[in-house]
């Protein structure tokens, strides 16, 4: 049987046990806090983070892993005669795709397969994780490939941040939709369409805004849809997700993650997300 | 005649005010119809030729740019119709005068789209009928005037009649009252019992521009870039030989005043000598120049910012605060409403050609703004859409749910089903006793409005709030947003916050600067 391996970033918010559970290597991303350098997910973790982002004088900023740290992983996981897949966060958000691709290119003699998920958190995460399962499954190297690559299309991500200025600084929109409203305390209910964050409509007050986010949701979901709810420092909104969800869907189970920050750092504290992936 | 109308109205304005209806400090009757008559009036005086078609032509101009509220535009309405009658006339006799009354009265309900019985259009009807009428008895004007004045009267009688809500508060209708009493003006100037005189700045009108036409939306003549404004005070001011001497200068020219104070306004590329000019008869005061070309340069780089969209959207409000959160909220160009003075179909139509863009969204945020905004879409050259918001707070909402990326037609989709999705709750003080739906009203009452009908009145701010809200509230809303006014102090607005918040524990709270005048708080549930 093929041995096939997971490789992913740090930005699919996947909890230790998961990854432990499915034997996933992740590959963390930077972030530049206060002139020190964290590894995103090893030196610094959430609980850490949330409650000083709002607090600090200039933004964190982030950057992709280097190719040498994906040759590093390449190279350890391919010593067993191991096939690779690497599925990242979207191109359009972060270089980390590319340092991937140019890692790969340098270990030509290796089977590695380095995939642009479209997408982020666990948007990223789901996809992952299925691709685990089906690995454990026995499925080959090209049959998961093409499951990947028919998955991320069929994954929808709906999130509402609590102000768009994270976005804006970090170049993630542009200044002047981030204006827009700017005195009003207007919640902007956002998307990814294409890898590009893009913006839904925007409404005005915490309940309209989860209102709408379970309507977008149930907009996209089917009976088989695995769900995701997320947050960045925001535990309650996550509970008020998973209830309205509750009251108004049948679904029953989902995943929690909290948003971590590298992706943090650019929606800021508060956000909330419901991610949706249809198998 | 005209002049005769103008000066009786104003002296009858507070009468005509009063008849208003609605006990709310609002933008009255009296007072539109008298202002879009001064602007009728002062473009008739500057025609030099006594030719009537020529004179009742620029009158009917002059009313159309400066009509205010929805009195006032049906007002225009008439005046243009009265001078399609005198068309092709120097003179004209009693049947044509006649026929030109009945026409007017066409021409405004023409104008609306809903007419309605029991309000000016009635009234204006049956002067046009009792005018015709009274032709096969007589060549005379004085006596047709007098008969259609009678007619007019009975009309307005039987208004109550036709319209219940003027029954409950026992008046006839405001706007069939002021067009009676510019007619009886006109027949006191005819009989010769008043003195005509020219009609004369005061401190409302004192702001009003004198009506300009519109350009095809090019940006303004820098020929002559410096706009000049200021008093004079002085006497024996010859404004007239001002105003010959000061043409020279510039270009834009408005003298206007009394013999001891006059207001100068040109666009001159000599600033210096208009003043000296001005020097040498009185005294300067007031005085301000401003850069147009820079002011243009600056407008245009903003603009261009704005201008990403394909469209752009004009609004109308008051107060400072509001007129912010309008900008923050992506409208190119706010009109400012005025204190109790709706803007004219010109202040709309200047906004609509400011922007740059060729497709337009007005939003009047007033339903006394509408017809005007009407009005000024059917003057210019560009595609101009409408939102019948009648409160700033339904505005604002139509713009929250815009994105950049919306296309026009979009845009008025989306916002015309935005505005219906807001209560507005309005709180201000009784201008005078009334009564509605049973209950007194006391003149100082503070008065609590649901989209425009009266709920709450109450001796106290608080507990109209109170009370307003609970009512707001009926309605399965959840987000409650207060701007407060210019009256209130922000310590003020925030305690009462916090007693809402106390109150009403489900409900999501907002409170604003609002800064509007004359309303204490206005109130948004969505």
């Amino acid at each position: 049987m093929e041995k096939v391996k997971l490789v992913t970033d740090s930005t699919a918010d996947l909890p230790l046990e998961l990854r432990q559970k499915f034997d996933i290597s992740i590959v963390p991303l930077n972030v530049h806090m206060e002139k020190e350098v964290f590894k995103d997910g090893v030196d610094i973790t959430t609980s850490f983070f949330y409650p000083r982002l709002s607090q600090m004088a200039e933004l964190p900023t982030t950057s992709q892993p280097s190719p040498g740290e994906f040759q590093e992983v390449y190279k350890n996981l391919a010593q067993d005669g191991s096939k690779i897949i690497s599925v990242h966060i979207s191109s359009k958000l972060s270089g980390t795709y590319q340092s991937a691709v140019l890692a790969k290119n340098m270990l030509p003699d290796l089977d590695i397969a380095v995939i642009d998920s479209h997408s982020v958190a666990m948007g990223l995460g789901l996809i992952v994780l299925n691709a685990a399962k089906e690995i454990e499954k026995g499925k080959s190297f090209e049959e998961v490939i093409k499951l990947i690559e028919h998955l991320r299309n069929n994954v929808y991500i709906f999130f509402v941040v609590d102000t768009l200025e994270y976005l804006q600084k970090g170049g993630r929109i542009g200044k002047a939709q981030a204006m827009l409203g700017s005195m009003l305390n207007i919640k902007p209910i956002l998307t990814l369409t294409e890898g590009v964050v893009t913006p839904v409509e925007k409404v005005r007050g915490q309940k309209k805004a989860l209102e709408r986010l379970i309507k977008l949701t149930k907009g996209k979901a089917n009976e088989n849809s695995q769900i995701a709810i997320v947050n960045g420092g925001n535990q309650e909104g996550a509970k008020r997700v998973e209830e309205k969800l509750i009251a108004e869907t049948a679904f029953r189970e989902f995943i929690f993650s909290e948003v971590g920050p590298v992706v943090g750092t650019h929606v800021g504290p508060g956000v909330l997300g419901i991610m949706v992936l249809n198998p | 005649m005209l002049l005769g109308g103008a000066n009786f109205l104003e002296a009858c304005k507070k009468e005509v005010d009063a008849l208003n209806v609605f006990p709310v400090p609002d933008g009255d009757t009296g007072t539109n119809m008298f202002l879009t008559m001064l602007a009728a009036a002062k473009e008739a005086q500057g025609c030099e030729d006594g030719d009537l078609e020529k004179v009742a032509n620029a009158a009917s101009m002059g009313s159309l740019m400066g009509a205010r509220g929805n009195s006032g535009v049906i007002l225009s309405q008439i005046l243009r119709g009265v001078s399609k009658g005198f068309e092709g006339m120097a003179q004209v006799g009693a049947k044509d005068f006649a026929k030109a009354l009945q026409l007017g009265a066409e021409t405004a309900y023409k104008g609306v789209l809903k007419p309605v019985e029991g309000t000016i259009l009635s009234v204006a009807r049956e002067v046009g009928t009792a005018a015709l009428e009274a032709t096969y008895g007589t060549k005379d004007i004085i006596i047709i005037l007098e008969a259609a004045l009678a007619g007019g009267e009975k009309a307005l009688a039987k208004t109550p009649e036709l319209l219940p809500v003027l029954k409950e508060v026992g008046v006839v209708d405001a706007g069939g009252k002021g067009y009676l009493v510019i007619l009886e003006g006109a027949l006191k100037a005819l009989k010769g019992e008043e003195n005509v005189q020219a009609v004369e700045e005061n401190k409302e009108t004192a702001n009003l521009e004198k009506p300009s036409w519109p350009t095809s939306g090019e940006p303004i003549n820098i020929e002559f870039p410096y706009c000049t404004e200021f008093l004079v005070k002085g006497q024996d001011l010859p404004l007239t030989k001002m105003r010959q001497e000061l043409e020279v200068f510039g270009d834009s020219l408005m003298v206007v005043g009394t013999e001891s104070i006059g207001k100068v306004h040109v666009h001159t590329n000599h600033p210096g000598q208009v003043l000296e000019y001005c020097l040498a008869l009185g005294s300067l005061h007031e005085i301000k120049i401003s850069n147009m070309i820079e002011q243009n340069q600056e407008m245009q780089l903003e603009s261009k910012a704005i201008d990403e969209q394909n469209y752009a959207i004009v609004a109308v409000s008051v107060g400072e605060g509001l007129k912010e959160i309008l900008y923050s909220l992506g409208v190119a160009s706010v009109i400012e409403g005025g204190q109790t003075l709706n803007p004219s179909t010109e202040d709309i139509v200047k906004a609509i050609n400011q922007t740059p863009s060729s497709k337009v969204i007005v939003l009047p945020n007033n339903k006394n703004i509408i017809l005007a905004s009407e009005q000024a879409k059917s003057i210019v050259d560009k595609e101009v859409k409408i939102i019948p918001s009648k409160t700033v707070p339904q505005g604002i909402a139509a713009l929250v749910v815009l994105e950049q990326t919306d296309s026009f037609e979009n845009a008025v989709i989306k916002m015309e089903a935005a505005i219906e999705e807001v209560i507005t709750g309005e709180i201000t003080f009784a201008v005078r006793d009334s009564q509605f739906d049973g209950i007194e009203i006391k003149q100082g009452d503070i008065l609590g409005l649901v989209d425009g009908k009266i709920l709450v009145v109450a001796e106290n701010i608080r507990e109209v709030v109170g009370g307003l809200i609970k009512q707001m509230l009926k309605h399965e809303k959840e987000l409650i947003t207060i701007y407060y006014g210019q009256d209130i102090k922000p310590t003020e607005a925030e305690e009462l916050l916090a007693e809402l918040e106390q109150e009403f524990p489900e409900i999501e709270f907002e409170v604003h600067f609002g800064g509007q005048p004359l309303y204490y708080y206005l109130i948004s549930a969505e």
